[in-house]
Formats: structure tokens, sequence, C-alpha cells
């Protein structure tokens, strides 16, 4: 029996728009942590998410899920594992812009392999009006040749909904009879 | 059933749906009232007249339930709809209300003639003239077609609405009891007939065809250039305005052709994605029905999610597509897990067969079914340890493989907190 530790986790690389999209769809202003960048991000943003996000979805009085958008950067990737455990789902944000979003992907779920094991994944693809190559398509057609079929959503991070088709499919996913 | 074609001295007979007897009255003064060279007599006041039109209203509590139980057992009796707040896709002609006697016959004389009035776009003459030969031939399908024969046609569940409560009463506990229980939401779907469409015929079929080419083309109308397609950048150049491409799904196959394009046109009404367009092709050829050629036992299986943050929309299409990438289903299961209208997942259906991505196989058996047996509430398909094994992790592989998520239908006792999913879901959705 899994449990469920109500939270839904949002990874990606950096400048992939998981602050914005927790920001999108949060009950409360998403806490951040956000710090001058110091590293190669400076290079994509001038600021960057160096520990986590937090935003909450309030069910009612005492039922909240939380959201949590991991930092962007490998060398936080130790949090990762732990902010995965338990988790609803994981939300993948990929920044078609970036040089090898590709092999973004097969970083990222291999980061997140323990979670995917029993938890569903949704991926999100940004800035395709940048950069409209590889297309869902591409990232459909590599993901089933290993019988991987997650919803992959061309979206604007900052369109509330955008990450709220994102949150359905994660639901669907784990039950295409839920409910609401 | 038969219906007559009315000459100008018959008596024309009038079906009214969804009427209580205050509005049966005004109809029948109405009608009474009216005096022309054609009399038009309400059904309950000529027993054993067979009728020759319908006027359904769906403003009662019945709603567009009236519509579709009428429609379900009168398929080609021709009917007008009233109501206050006219659908832009209503299913038949519509008269608002309040009714007006001055609009109300010449719409029935008009019904019975076949003759829609249809509004069309400012078009270039040649098109024009195909939205006309549409219409006519809509109106001549509707007059002359015959039922469906019984293999043409698939018989599903439709989910029933609980019927709506009525104002509570003081009564013994016992009758409370009893009421409840007339109350309790319908379990017994209800069987019904849907209409079939040819995903190969007319402007679906043609793009389809070409978009599966992968070459550039021009789709043209009456030798006239309709659109341009280029596959390879997924898109489209409309000639004419995206909105009147709807009446022209139509059209036969015969007044459509193709031609190589070697320079994309210069001057152009509006560029679309390529796959966007067949998709609202799709939707519009299909009209909730069902392709031809799908049986309800026909194993179907998505190959991959659709971008449906950019597709134009169908209700439902998260949850049929959720579904339908997980495992191969037929129809049947569907319909009894998802309790989606069946016009919304035929519509889907065509869709996705028209971008590509729907594995259809032609002989049944090719792909297996998890299950054609309805799936009870407590029952699980097969766990996610039975599962086929993926490929471990390799850092060499293009994309890593993670274990399959588990089965999507859970059950409820395997899932402990569906509660908070459906809190969730209900949240979400009310974001």
């Amino acid at each position: 029996m899994r449990a469920y530790d109500n939270k839904i986790i949002f990874a990606g690389p950096v400048g992939a728009g998981k602050t914005t999209a927790i920001g999108a769809i949060s009950d409360i202003e998403p806490v951040t942590t956000d710090a001058k960048a110091s590293d190669m991000t400076l290079n994509r943003k001038g600021h960057t998410t160096v520990a986590l996000d937090y935003g909450v979805l309030k069910l009612d009085e005492d039922t909240k899920v939380h959201l949590y958008g991991t930092p962007g950067q490998e060398r936080f990737d130790f949090m990762w594992d732990i902010l995965s455990q338990g988790g609803i789902g994981l939300i993948l944000l990929l920044d078609n812009s970036r040089p090898s979003p590709v092999k973004d992907l097969q970083f990222f779920l291999n980061a997140f392999r323990d979670m995917l094991k029993i938890a569903p994944l949704v991926i999100g693809i940004t800035k395709t009006d940048i950069k409209s190559s590889p297309s869902i398509e591409t990232y459909a057609g590599l993901l089933e040749k290993f019988d991987m079929r997650p919803p992959i959503f061309e979206i604007d991070a900052r369109s509330r909904e955008d990450v709220k088709e994102l949150v359905l499919a994660l639901l669907f996913s784990i039950d295409p009879g839920l409910e609401g | 059933m038969t219906t007559s074609n009315p000459t100008p001295s018959k008596v024309v007979t009038v079906m009214p749906v969804g009427m209580d007897p205050r509005k049966l009255s005004v109809f029948r003064m109405a009608f009474r009232m009216h005096h022309s060279h054609q009399h038009f007599q309400l059904m309950d006041e000529a027993p054993g007249f067979a009728p020759d039109l319908a006027i359904v209203d769906v403003d009662s509590v019945e709603g567009w339930g009236a519509w579709d139980s009428f429609r379900e057992r009168h398929p080609q009796l021709p009917a007008l709809i009233v109501t206050t707040t006219p659908p832009a896709d209503a299913p038949a002609a519509v008269i608002r209300k309040p009714v007006r006697v001055e609009t109300l016959f010449p719409q029935m004389r008009q019904l019975l003639n076949n003759e829609r009035d249809v509004t069309p776009p400012v078009l270039r003459p040649a098109v024009k003239e195909a939205m006309q030969q549409a219409a006519a031939l809509a109106a001549a399908s509707e007059r002359q077609s015959a039922p469906q024969p019984e293999e043409d046609v698939a018989v599903l569940e439709r989910p029933v609405a609980p019927p709506p409560a009525p104002k509570p009463e003081p009564v013994a506990p016992r009758m409370e009891a009893q009421r409840q229980q007339a109350q309790a939401p319908v379990a017994a779907p209800v069987r019904v007939n849907f209409e079939r469409f040819d995903p190969q015929a007319g402007l679906f079929g043609l793009l389809v065809r070409l978009y599966r080419l992968r070459g550039n083309a021009v789709i043209t109308l009456n030798e006239e250039p309709l659109l341009v397609i280029q596959p390879a950048q997924d898109r489209a150049l409309l000639l004419q305005p995206l909105t009147s491409l709807q009446a022209l799904c139509e059209l036969p196959s015969s007044v459509f052709g193709q031609q190589p394009c070697a320079e994309p046109p210069a001057v152009f009404d509006s560029e679309v994605k390529l796959q966007n367009l067949v998709w609202q092709i799709a939707i519009w050829s299909s009209k909730g029905r069902l392709m031809r050629g799908m049986s309800t036992e026909t194993p179907l299986r998505l190959r991959y999610w659709p971008n449906l943050t950019r597709l134009p929309p169908i209700p439902d299409a998260i949850r049929i597509t959720a579904f339908l990438t997980k495992t191969p289903v037929n129809l049947k299961l569907i319909t009894h897990m998802l309790k989606v209208p069946p016009e919304s997942l035929f519509s889907f259906l065509a869709a996705a067969w028209g971008v590509g991505i729907l594995d259809m196989p032609l002989r049944s058996g090719t792909l297996s079914v998890i299950s054609t047996e309805p799936v009870r509430p407590g029952a699980r398909p097969p766990a996610a340890e039975a599962l086929p094994e993926t490929p471990k992790i390799v850092a060499a592989e293009p994309v890593a493989a993670p274990t399959p998520a588990p089965s999507p239908i859970a059950a409820p006792a395997s899932r402990p907190q569906s509660g908070l999913l459906s809190r969730l879901l209900k949240k979400v959705i009310g974001l």
C-alpha cells in the first residue's frame, strides 16, 4: 500500500519555469529561496533557486497538497531523493531552448528513477516559442521505445491553465476514472 | 416510421417534445390561430397521424435529454429546437424563445422543404457554391437516408444522470426511504445506437492521407486552391477562413483534389499548425459519430499523449488519453469505465486517428485487451510487478527508462487516498 505524502514535485533544469509554474497554481505566494546566480546559471538567469520553491494547494482547513520545486543545479541533487519520497507524482519541466533538452530528459529520469517506479510522470516543455525542436513527437518517440507514455505538453509556465493541465494529467495518469 | 413530404395543401402533424401542459397549450393556441394554405396540427389532437416534424423544447427539467431521447426514438424525423439559449453547435435548427408565430411557421415550412437557413461567410464563388452543395447534401441526407443497417450501428452504454430530485415534503420514515431509493442514481446505463462516418472520405480523408505522405501539397475545392499543407514543417496555409472549412467537411470526396505544391502562396488567410488543423477537421467531420470500421470490440491504444494544451479541446480528452495510453482497451470498456459521453469519445478517437497516434489493428486480437468484461470497482488490473520489465537505465542510452508507474485502473481498496486525489482533482478543476 502506497502512502502519499501530499506533495507534487516540480523538477527540471535551471530556467525551465519550475518557480513560475508553482506560482501559477499555488494558493499562497510561493516561498522561494532565490539568490543571485554565481555559476553557469548566470548565463541563463540572474537569480536562481538555491534550495527549493514551496507552494500549497489547500483542499480544506486541515488538508494541503504541497508543491515543491527542486533546485535545478545538479549539485543540489542530494535534495531530490529526500523531496521526492512519498510524492503524488513528478512534473518535469524541460526548457526547449537549452542546448540539449533530450539529455536533460535523460538526466532527470535517471535522477528520479526511484520515485518513478511508483509514481507517475508528466512532462511540460517550455519555451517552444523560442525553439520548437525537439518536438513533442520526438520526445514521445524516444520514450515510447521504452514503453513509457507519459503526458508531454507544450506549456507556458506563466499560464495557470497550462499548469492545471499538467496536474490534471498527473491525476488521471494515476486513475483515469477519478472523479472530483 | 415514415415521414411524408408535404404538399402545399397537406395537413402537417407536429410532435411536441419536452413540453409541459402549459407550453403545449400555447402551441395549440398558436396552431389554431394560424391560417394559411397549409394546416398545422399538434399530434395529440390528431390521433392516428404520423408526425411530419417535431418541436423539441430543451428548457424543461429534462433539458437536452429530451432531445437525446427524441432523436433516439426518431432518428430521421425533421425537428426544430426551441430554447432561450441556443448553443453554437445545435444539432438541428433552433428557434430562440420567445417563439414568434411569424417565424415559427415559416421555419417549419422551411424545415419540411429541407432548406436550411445558412448565412455563409464572405467567400469566393467556388467556395460559396461548395458550401451550398454541402447544405443541400446534408438536407438530402436527412430526407433520403434510410435507417443504418444493424451491423453499422454500435451499441454502447450512455451514462445517464439521475433524475432531478423533487421538492422534499414531510414524509414518514419508511416513505422517505422509498423516496430515496427511487431517487438513487440510475445504475443501469441506457443502450443507444450511434451513427458512423467514413474517415477515408471527404476533406478529412484527403487531409489525413496527405498528412501521412509527408509531402507538400495543395488541397483544392472544385479545382481552386483551398489550403496548402507542409507536413515537414507541421504547417498549413489556409486560403479561406478556418471557420469556413467546417461546412466543407460535409462535402463528398469528389469535389476535393490535390496538386503538388512547388511554391507556397505569397498571400493566404492564415497559418496554422497542421496537426491542429487535422485535429479540428476530425472533430468537425466526426460530429460525435463513430469511425466506420471500428467495432465495439476493436482493441485501441494511443501510442503517446497528444499535445492537449495546444490542440482544439475535446471534452474529457485527458481522461480518455490517460486510459488509452496505459493499455489496449475496447469501446465497451472505455465507456463503461470512464462514463464519458460517447460523442466526446468518438470525436477524440477520430482526431487521434487523424494525427496518427491511435493504434487500431485491422484484425481484432493483435492488441490484447485487458478485459472485455466491465471492471468492477474492487477489481485491479495487472499489478506493476506483472508488467513487462523495461530496460534498465544505462548512461549510454538516449533516454533513461524507469519502471512504469502503476496501472491506471487501481481499485479504491488499493488507493487509500483516492479521497485526497478526488479532492485535489476538484480543487484543480476549480482553479
